[in-house]
C-alpha cells in the first residue's frame, strides 16, 4: 500500500468537542476528520468538497508529544443580546505543544500532489491544528510503500480498544472516544475509543495480541483508520 | 495582488500585564508548567485595528455605542451599516470588503444577514521566551467607593517585570484568491505600520509594550514555513532575570541560512528593528526598513 508520512506541530491544538458548546472541551489528540482537513487544507480542497475528495483516504495518527491539556480564557462577542451583554468570558480547553506524525494512503496521483506540496512547504490554505489560530508547521518525512505485518504484537499508532487484546506494561495508557468518521454535512457519524501509550515521557508502543491489519512503515506498526 | 508572505515579530513587555486572563483574576495568560506568558491572537489584531482607527481607516470589529450611549450588538452595527450606505444585502459582503481593512485581512463572521469571510492574514498566538515572573500589587486610590468611608479604596492588580515575546503570522494569497479577496501591496504595508505603531502608541495602566524586531519574508512563489522560528534570542543574564532589552541579542544566523536555502521562492525579506536591540548575522542581502 502506497503511503506517505509528514509531521504536524504547533505550540497549541484544540479539535473540539461538539457536544460542548460555548465552554469548549478538545479531544485528547488529533482525530481522522481532522486529519482530512489538515490535507484538504494542503491540498486547496473547498470545504463543501472536502467530504467526497477524502472519502478514500485511509489515515494512521502516531502521538508524539505528552497530552498536556490546559484552560483559556477567550471572550465571546454575543450574537444574540441586543443591548444587555455584549461580550462575556468563557473557558475553552485546548492542548499545549501537540507534535503528531501522520500516516496516509490514497491514490497515486493525489499522494503526488501532497508530497509536492510537502516537499516544497506549499500547502495551499495555511495549516491549522483545529483552530485558526493555532498555524502548523508541517514537515514531510517519507513515502514509501507498506506491507501487513504478520502476527504483530505491537502498535505505535493511535488504535480503536477493540482491536487489541492490550497487555499491560509500565507505560501510561492515555484513551479518548474521538469522531472517526463524519458525513457530508460535517457532522461526527461514528467514534472509538482509542488507545495510545508514554513511557517517561515519550511516545511508546503499545504492547498486545491485534485483531486488525497492522502495517509496518519505517520502524513503525500503523493502525489506519479508513 | 500581493504575494504570500509570513512575519515574525519580537516585542516585550515591561511592567505590565500584556494579556489578562478574566476568568483567573486578570492575572498575565500564562503556561503554568513553563511560567511563559502567553498572547492571545486577538490581543494582537486589537492593536492594530485601534491603530488603523486611529490612522483613519474604516474597522468594523469595533466598540461602538448608539445614541443611547449603549454599547451595539454585531447585528445592529450592521444594520447602521446598510442604512447609511444604501448597499444591498446580497452586496454586503463585497462592500464590507472594500471598505473595511479589518475585513480584508482578518476576516468577519456577520451574523444577519449571515456571512462568513475567511481573513487571508492569521495570527498565531505568542508565547514569551522567557520564564515571566508575575507579581500582585496593590495601591491606595485618591477616592473612596461611596460616600461616608473614612479611607479610600484600594486597587489591586497582577503585573510582569518583563517579558519578551515572539509573534507569528502569515498572509495566504491563495485564501485571498479563493475568496475573491483583492488584497493589495499597499494594505499589507498599513497591516505591518500598523503592527509596529499600535504596539507603541496603546499605553495604559497594564499595557506597556514595544516591538523589538519585525521580519517580514515575502515570496516568489507561494510557501508557507508555519512557525518562521529563525531568530535565536540570546540573554546575557538567567533568562529568569532578564528584566530589560538591553540584556538580549537577536541572532539571525538561522535566518540567513533559511534565505540561502530558498532563495529560489523568497522575494525580499525586510527588517525592521529598535534602535536600543542588538542584532546579529544580518545580511546585507536583507532590506532594513524604517516605519
Amino acid at each position: 500500500m502506497d503511503c506517505l508520512v509528514f509531521r504536524a506541530k504547533s505550540e497549541y491544538a484544540k479539535f473540539r468537542k461538539p457536544y460542548t458548546t460555548t465552554s469548549a472541551l478538545t479531544f485528547l489528540c488529533i482525530h481522522p476528520p481532522a486529519v482530512k482537513g489538515l490535507v484538504g487544507a494542503v491540498m486547496g480542497i473547498d470545504k463543501i468538497d472536502l467530504y467526497k475528495e477524502t472519502s478514500n483516504l485511509k489515515i494512521g495518527i502516531q502521538v508524539l508529544s505528552p497530552v498536556r491539556k490546559d484552560m483559556q480564557t477567550l471572550k465571546l462577542v454575543s450574537m444574540k443580546a441586543e443591548r444587555d451583554l455584549f461580550s462575556f468570558p468563557v473557558n475553552a480547553e485546548f492542548l499545549r505543544g501537540p507534535e503528531y506524525r501522520i500516516f496516509v494512503s490514497w491514490l497515486p496521483d493525489k499522494l503526488d500532489e501532497l508530497e509536492e506540496r510537502l516537499k516544497k512547504q506549499k500547502p495551499v490554505f495555511t495549516p491549522y491544528l483545529g483552530v485558526s489560530e493555532y498555524i502548523a508547521k508541517l514537515s514531510y518525512e517519507t513515502r514509501c510503500d507498506t506491507e501487513i505485518i504478520n502476527g504483530a504484537n505491537s502498535v505505535e499508532s493511535i488504535i480503536p480498544s477493540r482491536f487489541i487484546n492490550i497487555q499491560h506494561s509500565d507505560y501510561h495508557i492515555f484513551t479518548d472516544n474521538i469522531p472517526v468518521c463524519n458525513n457530508e454535512k460535517r457532522e461526527y457519524t461514528g467514534y472509538e475509543k482509542v488507545l495510545f501509550a508514554f513511557r517517561e515521557g515519550k511516545a511508546c508502543s503499545l504492547i498486545g495480541k491485534l485483531k486488525r491489519d497492522i502495517y509496518g512503515i519505517d520502524g513503525n506498526a500503523v493502525f489506519f483508520f479508513e | 495582488m500581493a504575494n504570500t508572505r509570513e512575519y515574525l515579530l519580537i516585542w516585550d513587555s515591561t511592567m505590565a500585564n500584556p494579556n489578562g486572563d478574566m476568568l483567573n483574576d486578570n492575572k498575565p495568560r500564562h503556561d503554568e508548567v513553563t511560567g511563559q506568558l502567553e498572547v492571545s491572537d486577538v490581543r494582537i489584531k486589537r492593536f492594530i485595528r485601534d491603530e488603523w482607527q486611529a490612522t483613519g481607516h474604516n474597522v468594523l470589529v469595533r466598540t461602538k455605542k448608539d445614541d443611547a450611549g449603549k454599547v451595539m450588538s454585531c447585528t445592529s452595527l450592521i444594520k447602521e451599516i446598510v442604512t447609511d450606505s444604501g448597499v444591498k444585502e446580497n452586496d454586503l459582503p463585497a462592500y464590507l470588503l472594500s471598505e473595511y481593512i479589518d475585513v480584508r485581512l482578518f476576516g468577519a463572521v456577520i451574523t444577519k444577514p449571515k456571512y462568513d469571510i475567511t481573513g487571508p492574514l492569521q495570527v498565531m498566538w505568542s508565547k514569551s521566551v522567557n520564564p515571566a515572573e508575575i507579581k500582585f500589587m496593590q495601591g491606595n486610590s485618591a477616592y473612596s467607593s461611596g460616600e461616608g468611608k473614612s479611607q479610600s479604596t484600594i486597587w489591586s492588580k497582577y503585573i510582569s517585570p518583563y517579558a519578551l515575546f515572539k509573534t507569528y503570522a502569515v498572509y495566504n494569497d491563495n485564501t485571498a484568491k479563493r475568496q475573491g479577496i483583492e488584497v493589495s501591496e499597499e494594505d499589507l504595508n498599513e497591516f505591518t505600520k500598523a503592527l509596529i505603531n499600535g504596539l507603541i502608541n496603546y499605553r495604559s495602566t497594564s499595557k506597556n509594550q514595544m516591538p523589538r524586531l519585525l521580519i517580514e519574508v515575502v515570496y516568489k512563489e507561494h510557501r508557507i514555513d508555519g512557525e518562521l522560528n529563525y531568530v535565536d534570542v540570546n540573554f546575557d543574564t538567567d533568562k529568569e532575570e532578564v528584566r530589560d532589552i538591553s540584556q538580549v541579542t537577536l541572532d539571525l544566523e538561522k535566518l540567513a541560512k533559511y534565505y540561502e536555502n530558498k532563495k529560489d521562492s523568497i522575494d525580499t525579506i525586510r527588517i525592521y528593528w529598535h534602535g536600543s536591540v542588538k542584532v546579529e548575522n544580518l545580511l546585507d542581502d536583507f532590506e532594513v526598513i524604517d516605519i
